[in-house]
């Protein structure tokens, strides 16, 4: 049985009250919706809560699932839309003194901060924060997630053009947040 | 000449480009999600068939909704029968709601004649304060949204 026909397969079972069948869905894309709300909102703390809800909005929606669609394109549209709801109500209440602390350059670092900093990946978390919030949620589509332009349309609700365009502007600013050396790199090859 | 005429590499190449850059730091890689947000997750899902959780998730944000609306309906309400007696064209409002000494009838009194010097100074002009007050009410409203929510967006849209 393919990929698609199982997943159906468990929509339908979940539909009529077999709780593990949603269960199954789950753990297929508990990692792939956990990395896109960790990779929006920054913390593995708000990613843990967003994971929660965007698997609750997918149950109570899921008599509206359409069986043309793949349950992963589906199901990232519900956590792209949910995500970038959430970021938007964090900035109603202004500025996090998280959002501070990861956009604002420090002189003074407390020792939390200095270790986070020597750690490679925190470097890429803070860069990706950088980026508005609907060139974070392509680039992230696209580099962690591994998604074609297409798939990353359908989840999004936009032109591939359009796409595309945004992917340009966000490698570019991507680049340049990653740092000094990567933006010199960057520029020396893509402008010669 | 701009950078748009320096886009010599296609996509596919920016693309092995951006990765090459994110390996130096170890990425893109797949963050863990915790062993037990499945198991936590299906404890907090709706007892209900989905179905049955939708429709009641649905009469829940409708309720929300409609809750909203007569609030701030009310709220409407209160603040033009307010403007409405400061202005002398009918009864207090304070008045209709008791004898203005206690409770929310003082409170409404107290702020009917605080307001009332303000609305009289506006009122001096022939409504051009009144007017231009609007008008810079709604330049802080647009741009209130402009910077605040369409600003990453179109700086982002503009950078080339």
């Amino acid at each position: 049985m393919d990929q698609q026909a199982e997943e159906i397969g468990w929509v339908d079972q979940a539909l009529r009250g077999d709780r593990a069948s949603f269960g199954q869905l789950m753990h297929r894309y508990a990692g792939a919706v956990y990395n896109l709300a960790y990779r929006m909102l920054g913390s593995a703390e708000d990613a843990e809560d967003a994971s929660q809800e965007i698997f609750l909005r997918a149950y109570t929606r899921l008599a509206s699932f359409d069986r043309q669609r793949r349950f992963s394109t589906w199901l990232l549209s519900i956590g792209s839309n949910y995500c970038i709801d959430r970021l938007r109500r964090r900035r109603f209440s202004w500025l996090t003194l998280d959002d501070a602390a990861f956009s604002l350059p420090s002189k003074e670092r407390s020792p939390e901060r200095i270790a986070l900093d020597r750690e490679q990946q925190a470097i890429v978390q803070r860069a990706l924060q950088q980026l508005p919030e609907n060139y974070r949620m392509i680039t992230v589509l696209r580099y962690w997630n591994d998604l074609s332009y297409e798939e990353i349309a359908n989840i999004t609700g936009l032109p591939e053009s359009t796409i595309k365009t945004r992917l340009h502007r966000a490698r570019h600013m991507l680049a340049k947040a990653l740092g000094p050396e990567e933006q010199m790199l960057w520029e020396a090859e893509t402008t010669t | 000449m701009g950078s748009r005429d320096n886009h010599v590499i296609d996509d596919q190449q920016y693309d092995q480009l951006l990765l090459r850059l994110l390996e130096r730091s170890g990425q893109p890689a797949a963050a863990e999600p915790p062993p037990d947000l499945v198991t936590r997750t299906l404890r907090v899902l709706p007892q209900e068939l989905p179905a049955v959780a939708g429709r009641a998730a649905a009469r829940r944000a409708g309720r929300r909704l409609v809750v909203r609306v007569m609030l701030a309906l009310f709220m409407l309400l209160i603040a033009l029968l307010g403007i409405w007696s400061v202005l002398g064209g009918g009864p207090s409002l304070a008045l209709m709601i008791g004898n203005g000494v206690s409770g929310l009838s003082r409170v409404l009194l107290t702020l009917e004649l605080l307001a009332k010097p303000l609305l009289r100074t506006a009122g001096v002009g022939d409504g051009l304060w009144m007017l231009a007050g609007l008008l810079a009410l709604a330049g802080v409203g647009w741009l209130w949204w402009r910077l605040l929510r369409r600003t990453p967006v179109v700086y982002a849209e503009r950078v080339t």
